[in-house]
């Protein structure tokens, strides 16, 4: 009898499940890295002005309206909008970027305007506004008009023409 | 000894019937499970994103990846993710509750579902049963992140931000 139950037990049967292969774990990771290239987006909505000089410009009080501006804005920061005029050419004697001056009178999405006018100081008199993060949002519109004031101007040429570019910047203003 | 042959037959006879009446035998089994659950998360790739005034326009959250999850079980279980950051300077507000998951797909053995997901830090993203007998319960979703409370420091350089999400696998039996 001894030696039958040695028999059965020599026979015991052991099935071991076991790890299967690299599937043998019940947690992993995995690695996010993002880039952000840049955090800032500006777009001109209203792309050119194109004025002609009337008589009742010259009679009327200076300076007087020649056009409107809009940009819009992207933002993943706060920021800070500048705008400046750089003359590319002209005929008109005294002519210049301080005879430009502007005005911003509307912003959304978190954006406010400022009370500055000048196209021709540095910041902040050439502030048009500020803004933040515009995620999820259309982005920030600023609008404003643009004024000319032509008291200085000394016009010997025909026709006279100026031709000058609005450069419209953003700027980081995390502290 | 004529009388002697037959006590031998009879004894002979009385050994064979005890032993043919009360023979036994037995078999043992034992069964060793180290291993109930099983998570292979190959599916789930590296996430290398670079954000995009489209991404900074659009709806939040936006998606930025994909994950995809195979669990093999011998119990119920639930399937989970959490985030943990490991670079942030380049982006103030920048944390792991800008970051979240959906699963959008449950399929499998072990009457696999989807869970809610959400913003980590600890989010569900399913469960299910024992799947023997079948490949397992495959999971799948989106990775998403929401920038709207972000402040990039002044670039350039490029700035960047980086994470690492856990995917676990772990018995709900209760």
């Amino acid at each position: 009898m001894k030696k039958r139950a040695k028999a059965a037990g020599a026979m015991a049967l052991v099935i071991a499940l076991l790890g299967w292969g690299s599937l043998a774990q019940t947690s992993q990771n995995v690695r996010v890295t993002l880039v952000i290239p840049q955090p800032l987006f500006i777009a001109a909505v209203i792309p050119s002005i194109t004025a002609e000089i009337t008589l009742q410009e010259v009679e009327g009080p200076q300076p007087f309206k020649i056009g409107d501006w809009h940009v819009n804005i992207d933002a993943l920061t706060p920021y800070r909008l500048n705008s400046s005029i750089v003359t590319i050419d002209t005929n008109i004697f005294d002519a210049g970027p301080e005879d430009f001056l502007t005005d911003c009178d509307f912003a959304d999405d978190f954006g406010e305007c400022t009370d500055r006018t000048s196209l021709s100081e540095p910041d902040p008199q050439n502030r048009r506004g500020s803004g933040q993060n515009t995620a999820g949002l259309d982005g920030a519109d600023f609008m404003g008009e643009i004024f000319l004031d032509i008291r200085s101007w000394d016009v010997s040429k025909l026709p006279g023409f100026y031709i000058g570019v609005i450069l419209f910047t953003t700027t980081d203003i995390t502290p | 000894m004529r009388y002697i042959k037959p006590v031998t037959v009879f004894l002979l006879a009385l050994s064979l019937g005890w032993v043919g009446g009360l023979s036994q035998t037995s078999q043992t089994v034992t069964i060793n499970v180290n291993q109930s659950l099983y998570l292979d998360c190959s599916a789930s790739l590296p996430i290398n994103y670079t954000v995009t005034q489209a991404d900074i326009e659009g709806t939040q959250p936006f998606t930025i990846g994909t994950w995809g999850c195979n669990v093999d079980s011998l119990t119920n279980f639930e399937l989970s993710a959490n985030m943990t950051m490991t670079s942030t300077a380049d982006i103030v507000n920048a944390s792991a509750d800008d970051f979240s998951e959906t699963c959008t797909s449950a399929s499998g053995g072990g009457s696999p579902s989807c869970g809610p997901g959400g913003t980590f830090g600890p989010i569900t993203l399913g469960s299910g049963g024992n799947t023997a007998g079948t490949p397992g319960a495959d999971f799948s979703g989106n990775v998403r992140l929401n920038v709207s409370d972000w402040d990039v420091r002044a670039i350039p350089p490029s700035r960047s931000v980086s994470g690492v999400i856990n995917y676990s696998v772990t018995d709900s039996t209760p």
